[in-house]
């Protein structure tokens, strides 16, 4: 029970940092999407399968807060999670020194992917004229998606240690050991 | 079928993609707007204190990268100083003047407005100027397409959605944005929106009209509930639409979007 309010809570005030703290901080007027990172971590962690509940929760509270219709960023996170769950099952086995690479580039994929899901679901939305899901732009291929790219990765380190200080007080149990 | 491609995993994920396209697809947007509406209001005071305290670390952040310019701008300011207890005197006699011609033009004055005042508690994360979130809603009498302003009356966008305690605010340089605008100097009439890379532009200003760099662009209080006579921005660019019916402007806004702090709901 601790674990699921614990859980709830680190989604809950990362929605809040992502929406109400980060743009009044980075010059770039963009922060990083601490959401994804909490995506990633995740089923790095726990795999697709397990983590799938807290994914669905991530996108939930995300499109609540951002004003999305709701299902919009559960389709994304899913979707990257899903990724995210081949390639670490794949590659993450392998040598301690590539893993922060791999996880790197696994995170700069995630970002990039993100940003292909939802457009493709709002360039379907817009095609059945029902266009009004998106007010803001999802920037794919543009300056500010490697700006977001070059944030996670500064901020996943962070993230990551936080959640295993949490961890460490059995909040979260590493299940593959991968992590 | 081969048993190994319909797997647990991948029936999961059908699943989840099948529901999502659903509830996007085939539901009213409101659809979940009681439950976002009991969730903003839970988030609301996390947001404001939240959004508050970052805005004053941004501030001090952005003072400490600049303090080496301090001793320059002092000086500068000194000087503008000076200058500025002349000019004192001269925009007493052009207060008068534009008292006259807010007259003629039927212009509400900018203190006359009934305004609801508020803080802006979050914002869209993607930078992208496009929405803001207020922390007034329905219960302080806010309501959906009502213009928003600074307080010296510079627009800066309409209601869009509106929630018990915060509502969602649609900024000027949103793409589904739409407010009747008017060139002060020339009468051109056209629509003000957002547009990806431009930021606000002044749209369908018919080949007959004329646009002028630096012209002043009001709202011209037609149609919705903005009132006449609200800055939008002056003139940067004036351009051809593609299919040459129309005129479009490029207009720069005085308002740092993304800087936004306290601003007010018009009645």
């Amino acid at each position: 029970m601790s674990q699921k309010v614990a859980t709830l809570l680190i989604i809950f005030f990362s929605a809040i940092l992502q929406t109400a703290v980060f743009s009044n901080l980075f010059f770039w007027g963009l922060g990083p999407d601490i959401l994804l990172l909490l995506v990633i971590f995740w089923t790095i962690q726990e795999g697709f399968e397990k983590a799938l509940g807290k994914n669905i929760l991530i996108g939930f509270i995300f499109d609540l807060i951002t004003f999305y219709s709701v299902g919009t960023h559960i389709f994304s996170f899913v979707l990257v999670s899903f990724f995210v769950g081949l390639i670490s099952r794949r590659f993450l086995v392998i040598a301690a020194g590539w893993r922060v690479f791999i996880v790197g580039i696994t995170i700069i994929f995630c970002t990039w992917a993100n940003s292909l899901f939802l457009n493709g679901l709002f360039s379907t939305a817009e095609y059945f004229n029902r266009a009004n899901i998106s007010d803001a732009p999802v920037h794919f291929f543009s300056g500010m998606l490697v700006k977001a790219a070059i944030l996670n990765i500064l901020f996943f380190p962070l993230v990551y240690f936080l959640l295993k200080s949490a961890g460490k007080v059995n909040f979260f149990k590493t299940q593959n050991g991968l992590v | 079928m081969p048993k190994k491609y319909f797997t647990s995993k991948i029936t999961r994920l059908v699943f989840v993609i099948l529901v999502c396209v659903f509830f996007v697809f085939l539901n009213p947007k409101g659809f979940f707007d009681p439950l976002r509406g009991v969730f903003l209001t839970i988030a609301s005071p996390f947001q404001k204190i939240f959004y508050g305290s970052s805005q004053k670390v941004g501030e001090l952040s952005a003072f400490l990268v600049s303090i080496s310019e301090i001793k320059k701008d002092n000086a500068n300011l000194s000087k503008e100083n000076n200058f500025l207890a002349g000019e004192i005197a001269r925009l007493k006699q052009v207060e008068k003047e534009n008292t006259t011609l807010r007259e003629q033009l039927e212009l509400l004055p900018r203190d006359k407005f009934s305004l609801i005042g508020g803080f802006v508690i979050g914002q869209d994360p993607q930078g992208s100027e496009s929405w803001i979130v207020f922390d007034k809603g329905q219960k302080d009498g806010v309501l959906p397409d009502m213009a928003v302003i600074v307080s010296n009356g510079i627009l800066v966008g309409k209601v869009a959605e509106v929630y018990a305690s915060s509502s969602k605010i649609n900024l000027l340089s949103n793409p589904n944005n739409f407010i009747n605008v008017v060139d002060v100097e020339t009468g051109a009439k056209g629509i003000a929106r957002g547009e990806y890379g431009l930021g606000l532009v002044m749209d369908m200003v018919t080949q007959s009209e004329a646009l002028n760099i630096g012209d002043t662009i009001i709202t011209s209080g037609l149609g919705g509930n903005i009132p006449r006579g609200l800055l939008v921005g002056k003139v940067k660019e004036v351009k051809i639409s593609d299919d040459r019916l129309f005129q479009k402007a490029v207009v720069a806004s005085r308002i740092k979007f993304t800087q936004l702090e306290t601003v007010f709901v018009v009645k």
